[in-house]
């Protein structure tokens, strides 16, 4: 089969196409066959009913007694008012160049022989007047009125072009309408459904969904190409935290040996300074490799109280020589993971205790349903417009800060925003008076205020 | 120099293998290191052994599956030490049956309170068996869950603790209405190896008593024993 007939086929677009524009001329004729045979009020109808009517006066006038002319008269001028009747003695005169079918239509239910006379030029179709000369003497002439014009009366005949007119609005709108249907059924709503689904990739819990195949040829090949193009990208990241898992593997073992070294360090100011280095790499190769973890994976969740993290991470910092502290109490659960919760507010207060002397957590109570963590430092904070940009992966402070200071790849206040967001929360940092910043984390409450 | 234990170590990286019993050795306890599963199998046919250290990594049969092979028969005591530093390893390792688990990189002298710790109760409970090692303790609602190291609150909340003070609940849990001096408490839970940074039993308490006592000022659970210590005065359920 040649491209083009195999495009033309009924599970194609253009062969879907084809098919409607046919169902559509189907359609059309069918409408307009019945509502000829239905009897409706069609073009045709109309001009024999008008012939029947003057034919059927003009015989009332024929077989009416002479004197009883006027009254037949007066009663047609009541029934028919689109046209006039008279009676006159002499023919009136016949215009040039009348075409003899003009009559046939009339004279055919008229009597034999009747001998039937067009007053101006009317053919087939337009009636202009007609004088039938009656068998018991004189004239019977049939004018139409001239207010009521045919095309306006109800035995109105409607012109070529109105019926040209007519047929094509009908026409179009009935390949509107199924071209309106079609095209929501069989290429919006398949097309909607996998936008849709491909926005949801990469899942939230990590199961693989395939993208259901249907509607046209071409739809259902775009939806096969987003199953492979998904399973090409997840075995991507598989092979990628794989390789990770694989160096992160031996990069640990490498850190172990050198933890370990170090504890024969006989310098003590060397050995010190060994140690902070290793603690920072295992942190930053930790980090590294939660940033890759997160996002693909669903966190087993539990009631959590916040108010034992808090004082958790406070303790731990502290225990290091921080000046952190906790203003809080109470029992406040939320629905969480513990160790994602210890991560994300241990990754906070690490950033304030780095870039800042004193820490101060603290927790309130927002409205009925959450509260709200403040993580406070009286550090330099960080500008406005640069804090949207801070909670992106690889997001450093200053662009070239020296790695011994505070050290990290950027990735503390990515990952915070991450494990909040995934308990429902939101991570925002505000600026501090008289300096420093607020990194303000927002949790939902497992169970609404008491 | 005498040794006080003897301990297998089950690591395929022979720096590390060396490190650790050179770091050990100078703390009076000895290592024998091999490198495989079957490695180990033959060593402790030959010879019992005080502790298991295994690594789960390792060339041929891993880790996790030597500890679930050891647990099938024995209570020998086991620490695992993996560089895979994922939680849920923790939860497998520590339902396989294994005594503890640490994290590489780690502080040397965090696995050697580790090993003491591990020593101390499985000399205490000597013949207790693997599965009553994997006990929950419960006091005023509370549980304690010994293997996936979980304190839940009467409300159904889990709630954080650091390592010092879940051991030293675990301490207080086994040892309730009894007064329990500052000394018996440290031996109890860190041994008397206490870093730079470990805080004192009073800190720890206190701590403690911030996470679950109903009002921390008026403590119930753990009770001040003034001069002499503190009580844990309720009533435990083991299960």
């Amino acid at each position: 089969m040649s491209p083009f007939l195999r495009r033309l086929r009924p599970d194609h677009l253009a062969g879907q196409i084809a098919m409607l524009v046919l169902a559509a001329i189907v359609l059309f004729h069918f409408i307009s066959t019945t509502s000829r045979h239905l009897g409706l009020p069609g073009p045709r109808a109309n001009h024999i009913e008008r012939n029947e009517i003057v034919a059927n006066a003009i015989v009332a006038l024929d077989a009416a007694a002479t004197s009883e002319r006027e009254d037949v008269l007066a009663t047609l001028a009541k029934t028919t008012p689109w046209i006039r009747f008279s009676i006159e003695d002499e023919p009136p005169p016949a215009p040039e160049g009348k075409d003899p079918k003009a009559t046939e239509a009339l004279s055919a239910r008229l009597w034999d022989d009747a001998a039937v006379t067009t007053l101006d030029r009317s053919d087939e179709r337009r009636f202009g007047g007609v004088a039938v000369a009656l068998r018991k003497g004189g004239y019977a002439v049939a004018v139409p009125m001239e207010r009521r014009a045919p095309e306006e009366g109800p035995g109105g005949e409607p012109t070529l072009w109105m019926r040209l007119l007519e047929r094509t609005v009908l026409f179009f709108l009935l390949c509107v309408t199924l071209l309106t249907i079609w095209a929501s059924q069989a290429v919006v709503a398949p097309l909607a459904r996998l936008a849709e689904e491909a926005e949801r990739f990469p899942e939230e819990g990590g199961e693989k969904r395939q993208i259901a195949e249907g509607g046209p040829q071409e739809v259902r090949d775009l939806a096969r190409a987003l199953n492979r193009m998904q399973s090409r990208i997840e075995a991507m990241i598989a092979a990628r935290s794989q390789a990770l898992a694989a160096i992160s593997h031996d990069l640990r073992t490498i850190i172990t040996r050198l933890r370990l070294r170090s504890e024969f360090v006989s310098d003590a100011s060397l050995q010190e300074k060994m140690l902070r280095d290793i603690e920072m790499m295992d942190s930053m190769l930790r980090k590294n490799l939660q940033h890759l973890r997160d996002g693909h994976r669903s966190p087993d969740k539990r009631l959590i109280d916040l108010d034992s993290v808090l004082q958790t991470v406070s303790d731990q910092f502290a225990d290091l020589g921080h000046d952190v502290t906790y203003h809080g109490g109470g029992r406040h659960v939320i629905l969480g993971s513990l160790t994602d919760l210890q991560r994300a507010f241990a990754n906070l207060v690490e950033n304030a205790a780095s870039h800042a002397k004193t820490v101060e957590i603290s927790l309130d109570r927002v409205t009925a349903g959450a509260v709200c963590v403040n993580v406070a430092d009286d550090g330099p904070g960080i500008p406005p417009e640069a804090r949207a940009r801070m909670m992106e992966p690889f997001e450093r402070g200053e662009p070239c800060r020296n790695m011994n200071d505070h050290g990290g790849f950027g990735l503390g206040l990515s990952i915070v925003r991450t494990l909040v967001e995934e308990v429902g929360g939101e991570l925002q940092l505000l600026d501090r008076e008289p300096r420093g910043l607020i990194a303000r984390v927002t949790l939902p409450l497992a169970f609404a205020a008491e | 120099m005498t040794q006080t234990a003897s301990i297998l170590l089950v690591e395929d990286d022979a720096e590390i293998g060396e490190l650790i019993s050179r770091y050990l050795g100078d703390n009076q306890i000895g290592v024998t290191v091999v490198k495989s599963g079957a490695e180990m199998d033959a060593a402790l046919s030959g010879r019992p052994f005080d502790l298991v250290i295994l690594d789960i990594n390792l060339p041929g049969e891993d880790g996790l599956s030597i500890c679930r092979r050891m647990r099938a028969n024995s209570a020998q005591p086991i620490i695992i030490v993996t560089a895979r530093g994922e939680d849920v390893d923790k939860i497998i390792g520590l339902e396989l049956g294994a005594d503890d688990y640490l994290a590489k990189p780690f502080n040397p002298r965090e696995l050697l309170a580790r090993i003491r710790s591990v020593l101390r109760r499985s000399s205490a409970a000597e013949s207790a068996s693997a599965t009553q090692r994997r006990q929950v303790y419960r006091f005023a609602g509370w549980s304690l869950d010994l293997a996936s190291r979980e304190l839940v609150s009467p409300q159904g909340a889990k709630i954080a603790t650091t390592g010092a003070e879940f051991d030293l609940l675990h301490a207080l849990c086994e040892h309730p209405n009894r007064v329990l001096t500052r000394d018996q408490l440290i031996s109890l839970t860190h041994g008397p190896m206490a870093g730079p940074f470990e805080r004192s039993i009073d800190t720890l308490v206190s701590r403690l008593r911030q996470k679950i006592e109903q009002d921390a000022k008026n403590p119930k659970l753990i009770q001040t024993v003034r001069s002499e210590g503190y009580m844990f005065s309720t009533q435990v359920m083991k299960s």
